[in-house]
């Protein structure tokens, strides 16, 4: 059967290829066509309509993809479910990785996806040769003999797990049913791929560390190559015995049963295992990372140097137990899983005096009963200055109880590196996001890594990066709150704003050319702004001035207008994103307010062309240096106030007139008067001396 | 005309400006009594009406009386000029007295002299209004091109307070 389907595999080529289209070109007019052939960045061909359920990996289904050069190589394409954040970091050192045991990737990137007439992220991996070894871990099959075991599945998959760890990163999704033969003859496997969800996302909790278990699925971080090997531990041992040898246990109770009595006594038990395999599992599945077994160690073993097993170290046990819900705990790990759990009756506990008095005498562990109460006052004075709250105070009273576990916040575990997926994961969930932003904003990671003996390299980058953002996500500003962590915190996670439902952004360069087809639609928002897109901007913009994403809140239009036209300019200037005619028109219709605060109406009308003509051309940045010509609105202001000025003075000049005019009417009559009186005097003495001239005569 | 005539009031106390008419008006009217009295007899009755008009202007500039005196003397001057010319002789004064032309004439000057008083002042000021008028339709027309030119905001929010 399992030759028949790796034949189906090979079989499954498209029937026809229809000549597709260019994926990032398609717009408006292209959504409708109904191509199921899309292309990505002109290399591969991807069939919307042939899936591939049998390679679907998590939440991501798969689909016949082609390398158009060479259609005779089998590749395959994921697409990963737009509201999970792939690892997108690794992708492009994936891509260079050139050791057997490992699906290559091939290419990724942003395709129009016609089946949903939207644009998706894609991820092209090279097709294994076979089945997965394992394909449904519910369902028990013929354990692989031990020979089987050491050529077929560790010889194959070591140079894989050597290439990550030289590269000092993780793989996180070892498990049985994520490895393939690499052919149809079964003579070698592979590992499947890891990019398409968070880090160990899709690992159910038996296979992840206890540390890792006790952390949300989202929020398990990318940890190390340690736990590559442990997982790696744990396949082999399903593998051993043909089962899940704890399918019989719930998840919680395994993990209970891993911290009370070790992973090698929980899973092994009293299953029969080849006494040759039993070094390297118990090797592999010891606990503490420290003391795991390395590739060196499996090297060692695989060339024949038995080393003595290796002996589990278990939690320092308490003298006496700690009782908490009728339940007695012997050590703090335990304990502090315990409390996170049922974090509201443990408020009453981490408060009180019987804790301390237990980790004092019990454990006799002085430096962390002092750690405890450290947290615990240091909590208090928060909550007595309304900064805090009781749950704050029980994960800051975890942390010391068990500082290798990851934060644990009313229940939710979260690895400090692993913040960012699970912020990005739970965007779409009110009050899972709003926990999230809560760890952040109460500085838990800070509290977490100063609580760590060694921290790890990736933590302490992780943790440097989580210290600047309670600022920002205390911020309601447009541009900041939780999106802008979102964004700082994943690199590489697309745009979350609803303007860009049917769009796939994930780089600034992506944005200009998604709102064009975004304004070319009949239906479209009010603004090509929203809260999501300025924090994503803000986040990937080399340069982005605080004053122009102040102004996207100002109340009045007209500047918020202008400053959304100030905002894509500087994109649209920065990734050359190229002309953008229907966004252009789209913001020269917002700028209304803007031509329509000149105040000089032929000035105005000019304006008003000019802002018409360079919409059509498309530049953002020609648009905006017409809006916002300095001197142009000086010479505008100038004028106005003048003529303001003009306008008063008439103003009162004619009052004057209306005031003045009994005044002057007097005045009139009084001059009438004078003229009249002038008049006989004149007149008189005219008479007079033409009276007299005649009679001389 | 009454209230062109109303005195302006002067305040209790302000004393009047001396000026050298009334003395003149009492030196020379004695001398003209007693070496001219037939001239002073046609002055006095032809200028009787510049008298009215002295007593009923009750203004210190009594525009009315230079104006009507002005009119009035206009017609008294020919027929005193006549009566010097006749030697001041009774009979020539007589003549003079009982022409009724000549009562016309001097009176006559002296209505036209209280027309002209009357309808100066209307015609000056009708005048200036009309001037006014045209001044504030040109301020007027300005505002409105610059309202045209520069919208309405130039409009002060308060500009009936001027």
């Amino acid at each position: 059967m399992d030759l028949a389907e790796s034949e189906m595999l090979d079989l499954e080529q498209p029937q026809g290829a229809i000549a597709p289209a260019a994926a990032d070109e398609r717009d408006e007019e292209t959504e409708g066509r109904s191509d199921a052939v899309v292309e990505l960045k002109q290399r591969f061909m991807i069939y919307s309509d042939q899936a591939l359920p049998q390679l679907d990996s998590g939440d991501s289904f798969a689909f016949h993809a082609q390398l158009k050069a060479d259609t005779a190589r089998p590749f395959y394409a994921l697409l990963p479910p737009a509201d999970m954040p792939a690892r997108t970091d690794m992708l492009e050192t994936m891509r260079n990785f050139n050791v057997p045991g490992l699906l290559k990737v091939a290419e990724w990137g942003k395709i129009y996806w016609p089946p949903e007439k939207r644009h998706r992220f894609a991820i092209v991996l090279e097709r294994p040769g076979g089945v997965r070894i394992f394909p449904d871990l519910k369902v028990p099959q013929a354990p692989l003999q031990e020979e089987e075991l050491i050529t077929g599945f560790l010889t194959s998959l070591l140079p894989a797990i050597r290439e990550f760890t030289g590269r000092t990163l993780a793989h996180r999704a070892i498990r049985p049913n994520n490895i393939f033969y690499a052919d149809a003859g079964r003579r070698s496997m592979v590992l499947g791929e890891c990019v398409s969800s968070p880090p160990a996302f899709d690992q159910p909790a038996v296979f992840e560390p206890i540390e890792s278990a006790m952390a949300h699925p989202t929020a398990r971080g990318n940890a190390s190559s340690i736990d590559d090997l442990y997982a790696l531990g744990i396949t082999m041992l399903f593998l051993i015995l043909g089962r899940n040898p704890v399918s019989d246990l719930d998840e919680e109770r395994v993990l209970a049963n891993k911290i009370e009595f070790g992973t090698y006594a929980t899973l092994v038990g009293q299953a029969r295992i080849p006494l040759a395999l039993m070094e390297p599992l118990r090797g592999l599945l010891t606990d503490d990372p420290r003391e795991r077994w390395g590739l060196q160690d499996l090297d060692m073993w695989l060339a024949g140097r038995r080393q003595s097993p290796k002996q589990p170290k278990l939690p320092q046990r308490a003298s006496r137990p700690f009782v908490f819900n009728e339940v007695e705990y012997f050590n703090t790990r335990s304990l502090a899983n315990a409390l996170a759990k049922d974090y509201i009756n443990a408020v009453t506990v981490v408060r009180s005096k019987q804790l301390d008095a237990w980790l004092r005498r019990s454990l006799n562990d002085e430096p962390r009963a002092e750690a405890m109460q450290q947290a615990v006052s240091s909590t208090a004075n928060h909550i007595s200055a309304g900064r805090g709250s009781e749950d704050r105070l029980v994960a800051r009273a975890c942390v010391p109880l068990d500082p290798a576990a990851p934060i644990r916040y009313r229940g939710f575990g979260l690895s400090v590196d692993g913040i960012g997926p699970a912020l990005a994961s739970a965007m779409s969930h009110r009050e899972r996001r709003q926990l999230i932003a809560e760890v952040i904003s109460s500085r838990l990671p800070v509290h977490w890594i100063s609580a760590q003996a060694k921290p790890r390299a990736e933590d302490l980058r992780a943790v440097q990066l989580l210290d600047r953002l309670p600022t920002m996500i205390d911020n309601p500003s447009i541009g900041y709150g939780v999106e802008r962590c979102l964004y700082e915190l994943n690199p590489g996670e697309h745009c979350h704003s609803p303007i860009f439902d049917r769009e796939y952004v994930a780089d600034l360069s992506h944005i200009v050319p998604a709102l064009e087809r975004t304004a070319r639609r009949s239906k479209r928002p009010e603004s090509p702004l929203d809260r999501h897109i300025v924090a994503f901007i803000a986040a990937r913009a080399r340069r982005m001035n605080d004053d122009v994403v102040r102004a996207l809140q100002n109340p009045d239009p007209a500047t918020r207008a202008l400053a959304t036209l100030r905002v894509l300019a500087s994109v649209q200037d920065q990734t050359n994103s190229g002309p953008a005619p229907a966004l252009a028109q789209w913001l020269a219709g917002m700028l209304g307010g803007v031509v329509g605060s000149f105040h000089h109406r032929k000035r105005r009308e000019k304006i008003g062309e000019r802002v018409r003509r360079a919409a059509t051309d498309g530049q953002m940045s020609e648009l905006l240096s017409v809006v916002d010509d300095e001197a142009e609105r000086a010479s505008d202001t100038r004028g106005f106030n003048e003529a303001s000025s003009e306008y008063r003075a008439i103003e009162y000049q004619l009052k004057q007139f209306e005031t003045e005019k009994p005044r002057r009417d007097d005045e009139s009559r009084h001059f009438g008067e004078q003229l009249a009186a002038a008049a006989g005097g004149l007149l008189v003495s005219i008479v007079t001396a033409v009276t007299i001239f005649a009679t001389m005569i | 005309m009454a209230d062109m005539l109303r005195r302006p009031g002067l305040n209790r106390g302000q004393k009047k400006k001396n000026s050298p008419g009334p003395l003149l008006a009492w030196i020379v009217v004695p001398v003209l009594m007693v070496f001219a009295w037939k001239v002073a007899i046609l002055v006095i009755l032809g200028m009787l009406p510049t008298l009215v008009a002295l007593v009923i202007d009750r203004r210190p500039e009594k525009y009315a009386a230079y104006c009507v005196g002005g009119f009035n003397l206009c017609g008294l001057v020919p027929w005193v000029v006549k009566l010097f010319v006749d030697g001041q002789t009774g009979i020539a004064l007589q003549h003079i007295m009982i022409n009724p032309f000549s009562w016309l004439v001097i009176y006559g000057a002296a209505a036209i002299g209280w027309l002209v008083f009357s309808w100066t002042p209307e015609l000056v000021l009708r005048m200036t209004a009309f001037r006014d008028r045209q001044e504030i339709v040109s301020l007027q027309k300005r505002q409105e091109t610059l309202v045209e030119e520069w919208g309405p905001d130039i409009i002060p929010p308060r500009a009936e307070e001027f």
